[in-house]
């Protein structure tokens, strides 16, 4: 099974303002761990370098223990990923 | 306007509503803030939460508990490519109180934890994040929340906000974990009928059954396998090193998906539907890795605390976090009763934490942490095992040989010297 189809699965309370906010900068000297590690896809390769999405975030915070360019915060109360069952 | 209260507590997990219920319980007035949209909202687990201490805090709690089943079977799994080696650990008094453990499912077990922690008179808001601790003269005397009043006051603030722990690193008690003391888990959950879960998985109606598996699906990476039966959904997931997924170029999802595809496990979740799909991070750092687990006004509490311990074939989070949420609790009301929430007011919380069953734990597996960081033990031991005892079942050409010239001759390729050590420090650590 597909992730994106695992992701459909998954609630999610818009938040409007972005919780999460990457500075590339240190992507040079990276080794691209972002794509691996990222539960939700939310980190992508592209032609400008990594480019991110907030909007599936699983707010597991693994970006922002692994990722030096990462600025974490949470997303607005009861914003977010918003589990049915956990 | 600045409202004020005895006890404040940062997240509503079973750290936080166990601090909470017991500092009510005690006639205190306490505030839990919740960042999720209801309680809940944000947790997931694997998982099976064990019984000793919930019995303690709430000792009717099988009567009026979510509780999804009682795990009768704990089955450890070993498998190589389509080869898997299952020990089952069966004890049928788990059935009946006192239990062992029951599996659950975070959102109800959340909220029916916060309705106890209400019903003593506990006040629980949702949809509150707290962004920032007050400090005065290097006490905490309160917290900043995105809430209209803004600023709450109090006595003491217990933080129970989980494994991203923003503000015990912003109350100077914790550093930022280090990338190889964290594990993420990711998990789904598979909706099957109940009579379907008991047949496969060989349990009279209703009784549970919790995996851990590890094998050659992990690609090397520290981590395992889980599955555990729900009244009628399995919860299946993998708990694997991030650092290592990136090292090996290669997703918690992917790896996951190997899991599923062992045929073992293939066979339990066939013909489901997937209605979750969810990822936590888990503190691993183990004993050496704790923070300072108070200061003046403020107490830090379950998987804040990296009070987690994961010996490879069970881990324990969440009765860490009831253990230690029930010991800030009883730190915070102490020392509101003697008008002494200072650091040395509060230093009694290390005192009762460390006679309980969270410290014990911790500190009896100390050195689970760095011998589960040895790739030998996820790939080459079950490969091992599973080729021993493939000699037992299978005849191949020529004559049978005796199973222990076999065994032999399969050992003399390995190091012995590593698996003697694997095993000798296994022992001593799980
Ligand atoms: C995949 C997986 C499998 C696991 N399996 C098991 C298992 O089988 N058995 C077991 O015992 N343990 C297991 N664990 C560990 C267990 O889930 C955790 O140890 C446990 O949930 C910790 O409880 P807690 O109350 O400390 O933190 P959490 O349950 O994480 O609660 C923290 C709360 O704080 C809130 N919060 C955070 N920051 C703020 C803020 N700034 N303002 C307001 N609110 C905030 C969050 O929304 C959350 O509700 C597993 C963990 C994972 C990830
Ligand atoms: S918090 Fe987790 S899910 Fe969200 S972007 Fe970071 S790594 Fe991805």
């Amino acid at each position: 099974m597909d992730r994106v189809d695992k992701l459909l699965q998954v609630r999610h309370v818009v938040d409007l303002n972005p919780h999460i906010q990457i500075d590339t900068a240190c992507c040079a000297a990276c080794d691209d761990r972002c794509l691996w590690f990222c539960p939700a896809g939310c980190f992508e390769a592209g032609p400008e370098g990594i480019a991110f999405q907030y909007e599936g975030c699983l707010e597991c915070g693994s970006c922002r223990v692994l990722c030096p360019g990462v600025s974490w915060d949470y997303p607005a109360g009861g914003r977010g990923v918003t589990f049915r069952f956990g | 306007m600045t409202e004020t209260c005895d006890v404040l507590v940062v997240g509503a997990g079973p750290a936080g509503t166990a601090a909470a219920l017991t500092a009510a319980r005690a006639g205190l007035n306490v505030v839990v803030l919740e960042r999720g949209e209801y309680v809940g909202a944000k947790n997931l687990t694997g998982g099976m939460v064990l019984t000793r201490v919930l019995a303690d805090l709430i000792p009717d709690y099988a009567d009026r508990a979510p509780l999804e089943r009682p795990v009768e079977h704990q089955r450890v799994m070993l498998t190589d490519g389509p080869r898997a080696l299952t020990l089952d650990i069966g004890n049928a008094t788990f059935l009946d109180p006192p239990h062992n453990g029951f599996t659950v499912l975070r959102r109800a077990f959340d909220a029916w934890l916060a309705d106890e922690a209400r019903a003593a008179g506990a006040v629980i808001v949702t949809g509150a994040v707290v962004d920032d601790l007050i400090l005065e003269r290097g006490q905490v005397v309160g917290v900043r929340a995105r809430l209209p009043e803004g600023e709450l006051r109090a006595s003491v603030v217990v933080l129970a906000d989980g494994v991203n722990s923003l503000l015990a690193q912003r109350a100077g008690l914790r550093r930022e974990h280090r990338p190889h003391d964290v594990s993420l888990g990711v998990k789904e959950l598979w909706r099957l009928p109940a009579a379907v879960i008991d047949q496969r998985c060989g349990l009279r109606r209703g009784a549970g059954a919790a995996y851990a598996v590890i094998g050659d699906f992990l690609q090397g990476i520290p981590g395992g396998g889980f599955l555990y039966t729900n009244k009628d959904s399995l919860s299946v997931g993998v708990v694997v090193s991030p650092l290592d997924l990136a090292r090996r170029q290669v997703t918690a999802d992917q790896v996951l998906e190997g899991f599923k595809r062992i045929p073992e496990i293939a066979r339990l979740t066939e013909g489901g539907q997937l209605v979750e799909y969810g990822a936590h991070l888990v503190p691993e750092g183990g004993y050496a890795a704790l923070p300072q687990l108070s200061g003046g006004g403020v107490l830090v509490a379950g998987d804040a605390a990296g009070l987690v311990v994961n010996t490879g074939l069970l881990l324990m989070g969440m009765n860490l976090a009831l253990d230690s949420g029930r010991c800030a609790g009883q730190a915070a009301v102490a020392a509101i009763r003697r008008h002494d929430s200072s650091a040395a007011g509060l230093a009694d919380y290390e005192r009762r934490l460390g006679q309980s069953v969270a410290l014990t734990a911790m500190r009896a597996h100390r050195r689970a942490p760095a011998l589960l960081r040895r790739e030998r033990l996820f790939v080459t031991y079950p490969r091992l095992v599973n080729d021993l005892l493939a000699d037992l079942v299978t005849v191949g050409a020529g004559p049978k040989q005796p199973f222990w010239r076999l065994a032999r001759r399969r050992l003399r390729g390995k190091d012995a010297l590593d698996l003697a050590q694997d095993a000798f420090r296994g022992a001593r650590s799980l």
